[in-house]
């Protein structure tokens, strides 16, 4: 198995705060794989540097073989990186499936003339746009929702948009940041069985959440993080049973896992 | 020539004196509530034209419609953080912004009713005299500006230091959420900063309307002005708000006497450009908590 | 998609009922104003980026048609596309500092870039007559053909908004309108998603800007006299309300509020002042209550009849 995503020796800095500190691990397609850790440890902040929004102070990103560092984010998505928010960042103005037709901006290539006058190519490829976000719609379950306002939907569903939204690009990796917050178990469990579903055509997924049932149930690998260290990787099984990981979530943080 | 030079100087910084007090007024209500008044210029304005009907028209001391212009505008402000701010709590800056506008507007139009719409005229202390010191004209107004602005600039920052409500006030500015827990009333410090804006802006309006006559566009020159400021000095620093009203009085004041007098008006808007291309955060960034 | 089609009959229709020429002026300028406000809308209601200094390009568009026109000698066709063109090229150059200054900074940046435009306007009076203002600008001509007449002026001008909103109403239903509305809702939500913020910014300013050096074009052929003095903050203050009172981020908002913003203060002028004081008032209460504006309120309205009880 090639790794599809290589990251090697990030580190971040803020001020004076080492937020990531010599993170190295490996994705390869088809794998997913559970980021952990406790609050502060760097999680999100590794999802921001993969995805674009903080530039590394050192470190290396590659996402089959190309290199990331240092490209902007939309460009990291059209290399085929999608990503959703811990902190919800719809498009409150647009219609449900219009947030979709955004998720697929990098892959859309008609002109601005091209859109006025609407010729043929500009109409193909605005259909063929919006029925594949239709699709992913039905696929998260909010198929029914596809033209309302995206302030009707629960906080839950909002989370599910996000993450067709973050589909719409064809990525070859996806990163969800806390995917099942506000969601029941059972919504949880339906979106386990979609990415297990994605997972078999190929997409490499890394996911963070708190979720433990979630996360023991779906993932193939976990990186435990700590104060911006990888303190541990392995199977669920073997993290479970690191000192180290559990130490970091007993002994110093407030914050139990569900 | 070294008399003009102090000639042009002494109008700088008068009139940099005026800019800082306009821009800290300003800044006041950005450092504190996060809110940028649009509606500031008719303060400023309503400040002038209180000082002229209670001087000019029921023939109070100057000394006496100076108080009580500073009071009634401390008073307005109370009145804008009831019925305008405290609505606008939270919301987006330019929801702030086009509120605040249309405020300026009503008021604007408001001032033309009820003053009418001819340029009225209010006296300074010292009557129409001048010292002449080394051939330079020397107007006490100009002077009393001056020395205003510097015993209220010494002032302000004593009690927003030493003093405990000044400790909480700059406490509900930096960390709205952890003041709230410390049992710090929020809204009543923002009421505070809106009352405190207000009275500086009635100040402001008193001290210039002997320079210039008073009219219902004055507090809006002044609010631009005010803005180069808060630029030039800092957004959201008092202390910048300061500095920058006399970097853009004195600025303003050599521009027009040595480069070209009919582009005056320019100066202003083009050291807003000049900053913000090159160094956004201005010459002074810093918040309302630190050193100031 | 029915409102527009309704306002396009009633606005062809306009000319047989209004009598006089001075009402018919009135419609002259509110045509112009829409599709200002059309292009301003998508800066500020589509993309969120927040200018005040529009105006400035539309005295740009003004003045570079009058001057190519009068003072040259040239087509009006020329002058207008030379307007359109280097409007455009000063928009897009506007963009540029504004990728990286954002929030209030963007504001008061193209607020003072705006006045700085507007003064040197009046400063190069030998090509722009100064404060004095331009006057003696012909009215338009398109092959030989001079609009000379209120009605075909009306009619000309007409064309030139169905055109100007067809416009934007298809760009809204493109990826370009999606992404506009995008950065303006989560701006860096948008680029992570893949839509090039940055080109994206340049790309509205230039088409905002292209909207506004055509009205001015136009307006400077219609009103035959234009000078500095016009195109002053107090216009920008009414653009922006007739994007907001109108309902901004939508396609007719802009038309709406232009209508509104031309035609009542005419109606009002005996009451001028009392007008603006309710102007004022109206655009507090708008932002407060109904931040979608007219155009969203009737859109609830009609949704509302829609369903059944």
């Amino acid at each position: 198995m090639t790794a599809l995503l290589e990251i090697a020796d990030i580190r971040k800095v803020f001020g004076g705060l080492t937020a990531l500190d010599g993170v190295s691990f490996t994705l390869a397609s088809g794998q997913i794989l559970g980021l952990v850790g406790p609050n502060g440890s760097g999680k999100s902040t590794l999802l921001n540097v993969l995805s674009g929004i903080y530039t590394p102070e050192a470190g290396e990103v590659r996402l089959a073989g190309q290199s990331l560092r240092g490209r902007a984010p939309h460009q990291i998505a059209k290399a085929g990186l999608a990503r959703s928010f811990q902190n919800q960042q719809l498009f409150t103005g647009l219609s449900v499936v219009d947030n979709v037709l955004v998720g697929r901006a990098c892959r859309l290539q008609a002109g601005v003339l091209a859109s006025i006058f609407g010729g043929l190519a500009f109409r193909r490829e605005e259909a063929a746009a919006r029925q594949q976000a239709v699709d992913l719609l039905t696929l998260v379950g909010l198929g029914w929702a596809a033209e309302a306002e995206v302030q009707r939907l629960s906080y839950g569903q909002r989370r599910l948009l996000e993450i067709a939204r973050a589909l719409a690009s064809d990525p070859k990796v996806l990163l969800l940041d806390e995917p099942c917050a506000g969601l029941s178990q059972a919504e949880a469990d339906d979106l386990a069985v979609v990415i297990t579903r994605l997972k078999t055509q190929g997409l490499a997924v890394i996911v963070i959440e708190h979720n433990m049932r979630f996360v023991m149930g779906l993932v193939d690998r976990i990186v435990a993080l700590n104060f911006g260290q990888k303190i541990g990787e392995g199977t669920p099984a073997e993290i479970r049973a690191n000192p180290a990981v559990v130490a970091a979530y007993l002994g110093g943080s407030s914050r139990a896992a569900h | 020539m070294l008399q003009t030079l102090l000639q042009v100087a002494l109008t700088g910084a008068t009139m940099g004196c005026i800019y800082a007090l306009v821009a800290l007024g300003f800044t006041l209500t950005i450092a504190a509530a996060g809110v940028v008044n649009f509606a500031y210029s008719e303060w400023v304005t309503y400040g002038a034209y209180i000082g002229v009907t209670l001087v000019a028209v029921l023939g109070l001391p100057l000394w006496l419609g100076l108080l009580l212009t500073v009071g009634l505008c401390a008073v307005m402000g109370y009145a804008f953080q009831v019925v305008v701010f405290a609505p606008l709590e939270g919301k987006h800056f330019l929801t702030t912004v086009s509120a605040t506008i249309g405020v300026a507007l009503a008021m604007q139009a408001a001032a033309t009713l009820i003053w009418g719409p001819y340029a009225l005229t209010l006296p300074t202390f010292f009557g129409t005299g001048s010292l002449t010191i080394g051939g330079v004209a020397l107007f006490p107004h100009s002077l009393l500006i001056v020395g205003i602005t510097a015993v209220l600039i010494a002032g302000m920052q004593r009690a927003l230091t030493r003093t405990d409500i000044g400790l909480r006030l700059q406490a509900a500015a930096q960390d709205p959420v952890a003041a709230r827990l410390m049992g710090i009333p929020i809204r009543r410090m923002r009421t505070l900063a809106y009352c405190l804006s207000a009275a500086l802006a009635g100040l402001a309006g008193f001290m210039v309307a002997p320079l210039f006559v008073v009219t219902t566009t004055m507090g809006f020159g002044l609010m631009l002005k005010g803005f180069a400021a808060t630029i030039v000095g800092g957004w959201g620093s008092l202390k910048g708000a300061v500095l920058g009203g006399l970097a853009v009085g004195l600025i303003e004041a050599f521009g027009a006497a040595y480069l070209s007098s009919e582009y005056k008006d320019s100066i202003a808007f083009a050291m807003i450009v000049v900053v913000l291309l090159l160094r956004p955060s201005g010459l002074f960034p810093e918040r309302i908590a630190e050193k100031f | 998609m029915r409102m527009g089609a309704g306002l396009l009959l009633v606005a062809l229709a306009l000319p047989l009922v209004i009598g006089n020429n001075y009402q018919l002026g009135i419609a002259h300028q509110a045509l112009i104003l829409i599709l200002l406000a059309s292009g301003y809308n998508l800066l500020l209601g589509f993309t969120g980026l927040v200018s005040f200094g529009h105006i400035a390009l539309f005295a740009i568009g003004a003045y570079t048609s009058a001057i190519l026109v009068v003072t040259f000698g040239l087509p009006f066709l020329v002058g207008l596309v030379a307007a359109a063109v280097l409007t455009g090229v000063v928009g897009v150059l506007i963009a540029v500092p504004a990728l990286r200054i954002k929030g209030h900074y963007l504001t008061l940046l193209t607020l003072a870039l705006g006045e700085v435009i507007r003064l040197a306007i009046r400063g190069m009076e030998s090509l722009t007559h100064g404060s004095a203002g331009f006057s003696g600008i012909p009215r338009p001509s398109l092959l030989g053909f001079a609009f000379r007449t209120g009605t075909e002026l009306y009619y000309l001008l007409l064309a030139c908004v169905v055109l100007g909103v067809l416009f934007i109403a298809r760009l809204e239903r493109s990826r370009f309108g999606r992404a506009f509305k995008a950065i303006r809702d989560g701006e860096t939500a948008a680029e992570v998603c893949g839509v090039d913020t940055a080109a994206m910014k340049v790309l509205a300013f230039g088409l905002s800007a292209v909207f506004a050096g055509v009205a001015g074009g136009l307006y400077a052929h219609t009103m035959r006299f234009i000078s500095p003095e016009f195109f002053s903050l107090s216009l920008t203050i009414t653009l922006l309300a007739m994007v907001l009172i109108g309902g901004r981020g939508t396609v007719l908002g802009p038309v709406v509020g232009a209508v509104l913003l031309t035609v009542l203060p005419e109606w009002l002028r005996f009451v001028k002042d009392y007008y603006l004081i309710v102007f004022g008032l109206a655009i507090w209460a708008c932002t407060m209550f109904l931040p979608q504006g007219l155009i969203g309120l009737a859109t609830r309205v009609f949704a509302r009849k829609g369903r059944p009880a």
